[in-house]
C-alpha cells in the first residue's frame, strides 16, 4: 500500500519513486491487495488514487495493446479507453470476484483484440504470425525501459520453458489476438491440437511464474 | 487421458486469453458460470495473463496520462450495483460496451476498403504454409506503409516468392508496372559485415541498374524501389553500405 500512498498530486509522472517494487518480486500476481484501496478511492472520485492506479497499470496496458496492435496511436487510444472505463466503473469492481489487475488487463486485452479483429487489416493481423521467437518483436526493443525489466525477464524465461508449439499457441492468441480457431488454421493443425497446446502452455506458464490466486 | 474435463480446461484457457468467438465463446461463458473449478482455473489463467501483460509492459508517454485525466473529468462514475456481475469472470462486471468482443469498437480512422481487399489478395496469393511468413514480411514493411499500400492496391500488383539463386535465402517480390514500384523482402541471407550492405539491382536485357539498398529489420531485409523500366528480375549483391553504381560481383537473382 505504501507505494500507492506516495503518489500525491504529482500524478503518474513521478514514477521513479516507489513503484519499482511492483514489478519486482510478486506484486503483479498478488492480485487486488495493493490496488483495491486506490480503486475504492477512485470510485469516490479521488483523482490522486486514480493516478496511482494509472501509474501502476498503464505500462502493462499500453505494452500489451502495443504488442497486439503494433501501432502506438491505437495503443494509446486503448490506454485512454481502458482507464476511462476504470474511472467510470471503479465502484462496480468487487474484490471478492478477483483482483484489480486481472480486471483491468482483461478489459485492456479485449479492447486491443476487438480492434485488431474488427479492423481485419491482414498485414497487421498476421504480423506476429511468422515470428518464431518472442524476443524478435519490435515492441520488445525498448532497452531504456528498465522499470519492468525483471518481470520481462522472468516472463521470457518461462516462455522459453514451453515447447515451441505451446509458445506459439500462447503468443498467437494472447499477444497477437487470434482466436484459437484462427491459430489452428494458420498453423494447419486441428483445433483440438491448438486447444491442448494453449491450455498446457498456460498451465506451464502459471506454474513457472508461481501464479497463485 | 482425454476427457470432457480436458475439453473444459481447454475452453477455459482459451476464454482467459480471449481466443474464442461466436458459439464457442457463448459455450465457454455458460460453462464457466456453472463450473466452480473452471472459475478457479479462469482466475489462475487470468492471473497468468496479467504476468504476460507485465512481460510486455511499456510505459506510455506522459501525454497519455494528460489525455486520460482530462477525459475522465467529463465522465460520470457509475454507482455500485450489488449482484450484477459478469458470470464467472473473477472480476468486476463489464458493461456490454467494454467486455464483449462481438461489440465492435469503431476505429476513429477507417482504412479504405481497397486496402483490406488488397492485403487479403496479397495474402491469398501466397499458398498454404507461407502465409505466416508473408504476414511477418508485410509487418516488416510497415515503415513504408503508404507506399506499400499503394503498391498492393495497384490492379496489376503481382507477388512472387522464390529462392534467392545460389543461397538458402528466400525472397518475396511484389511488383506493379502501373504504380511503377517493387517491394522486396529477403529472409535468410547472412548478416552483412560492418560497413557493408545488400544492394538491389534491376536486371534488364542489356545490363543492371541500381535499385537501392536493402534495410535490415527484424532479421529480414526489405527494400522498395521505383522506376522499374524493362526490368524482369531483381539482383542482389553485397556492397559498401553507401551503395555502388555497378555491382561488384555477379548479382544473385530473383524473379519479379
Amino acid at each position: 500500500m505504501e507505494r500507492v500512498e506516495r503518489t500525491g498530486s504529482a500524478g503518474p509522472a513521478g514514477r521513479a519513486e516507489g513503484v519499482v517494487g511492483a514489478e519486482g518480486a510478486a506484486a503483479p500476481d498478488r492480485d487486488g491487495d495493493d490496488l483495491a484501496g486506490p480503486l475504492r478511492r477512485t470510485a469516490l472520485g479521488d483523482l490522486d488514487a486514480f493516478a496511482a492506479v494509472y501509474r501502476e497499470l498503464s505500462a502493462p496496458v499500453y505494452g500489451l495493446a502495443l504488442r497486439v496492435l503494433r501501432d502506438r496511436a491505437q495503443a494509446e487510444e486503448v490506454v485512454q479507453e481502458v482507464f476511462t472505463e476504470v474511472w467510470r466503473l471503479a465502484a462496480r469492481h468487487d474484490p471478492r470476484r478477483g483482483g484489480v489487475r486481472p480486471w483491468v488487463l482483461t478489459v485492456a486485452h479485449r479492447r486491443a483484440v476487438d480492434r485488431v479483429r474488427s479492423e481485419q487489416a491482414a498485414a497487421a493481423r498476421l504480423a506476429e504470425a511468422g515470428r518464431r521467437t518472442p524476443e524478435s518483436s519490435p515492441a520488445d526493443a525498448v532497452p531504456d525501459e528498465v522499470e519492468h525489466r525483471m518481470e520481462r525477464e522472468r516472463v521470457r524465461r518461462c516462455l522459453r520453458r514451453l515447447t515451441e508449439p505451446q509458445r506459439q499457441a500462447v503468443r498467437l492468441t494472447y499477444y497477437t489476438g487470434y482466436t484459437q480457431r484462427e491459430a489452428a488454421d494458420l498453423l494447419g493443425v486441428p483445433l483440438t491440437t491448438v486447444k491442448g497446446r494453449l491450455r498446457d502452455g498456460l498451465i506451464r506458464l502459471r506454474d513457472c511464474l508461481g501464479v497463485t490466486t | 487421458m482425454r476427457s470432457a474435463d480436458d475439453d473444459a480446461h481447454g475452453l477455459t484457457a482459451a476464454y482467459a486469453v480471449d481466443a474464442l468467438d461466436g458459439a464457442e465463446l457463448r459455450r465457454a461463458e455458460a460453462h464457466v458460470a456453472a463450473c466452480a473449478d473452471c472459475r478457479r482455473d479462469l482466475a489462475d489463467f487470468r492471473a497468468t495473463a496479467v504476468r504476460l501483460a507485465y512481460g510486455a509492459a511499456r510505459r506510455p508517454g506522459d501525454h497519455v496520462w494528460e489525455r486520460v485525466r482530462s477525459a475522465v473529468a467529463d465522465v460520470r462514475q457509475v454507482p455500485p450495483i450489488a449482484g450484477a456481475a459478469e458470470p464467472g469472470a473473477g472480476a468486476a462486471p463489464l458493461p456490454p460496451s467494454t467486455g464483449r468482443r462481438r461489440t465492435r469498437i469503431r476505429r476513429p480512422r477507417v482504412r479504405a476498403p481497397w486496402l483490406v481487399a488488397a492485403a487479403a489478395l496479397a495474402v491469398a496469393l501466397v499458398l498454404g504454409g507461407t502465409v505466416a511468413a508473408m504476414g511477418a514480411r508485410m509487418a516488416e514493411l510497415r515503415s513504408h506503409t503508404a507506399e506499400v499500400e499503394a503498391l498492393l492496391a495497384a490492379s496489376d500488383a503481382r507477388l512472387r516468392e522464390s529462392r534467392v539463386e545460389g543461397t538458402g535465402a528466400s525472397a518475396t517480390v511484389v511488383a506493379s508496372e502501373r504504380s511503377d514500384a517493387v517491394m522486396v523482402v529477403v529472409k535468410g541471407l547472412p548478416e552483412a559485415p560492418p560497413g557493408m550492405g545488400y544492394q538491389l539491382w534491376y536486371v534488364e536485357d542489356d545490363g543492371v541498374r541500381p535499385a537501392g539498398m536493402l534495410a535490415e529489420s527484424g532479421g529480414m531485409l526489405t527494400g522498395m524501389a521505383h522506376g522499374l523500366g524493362s526490368a524482369r528480375e531483381i539482383g542482389i549483391t553485397m556492397e559498401a553500405a553507401s551503395g555502388a553504381d555497378a555491382p561488384s560481383s555477379d548479382p544473385m537473382r530473383v524473379g519479379m
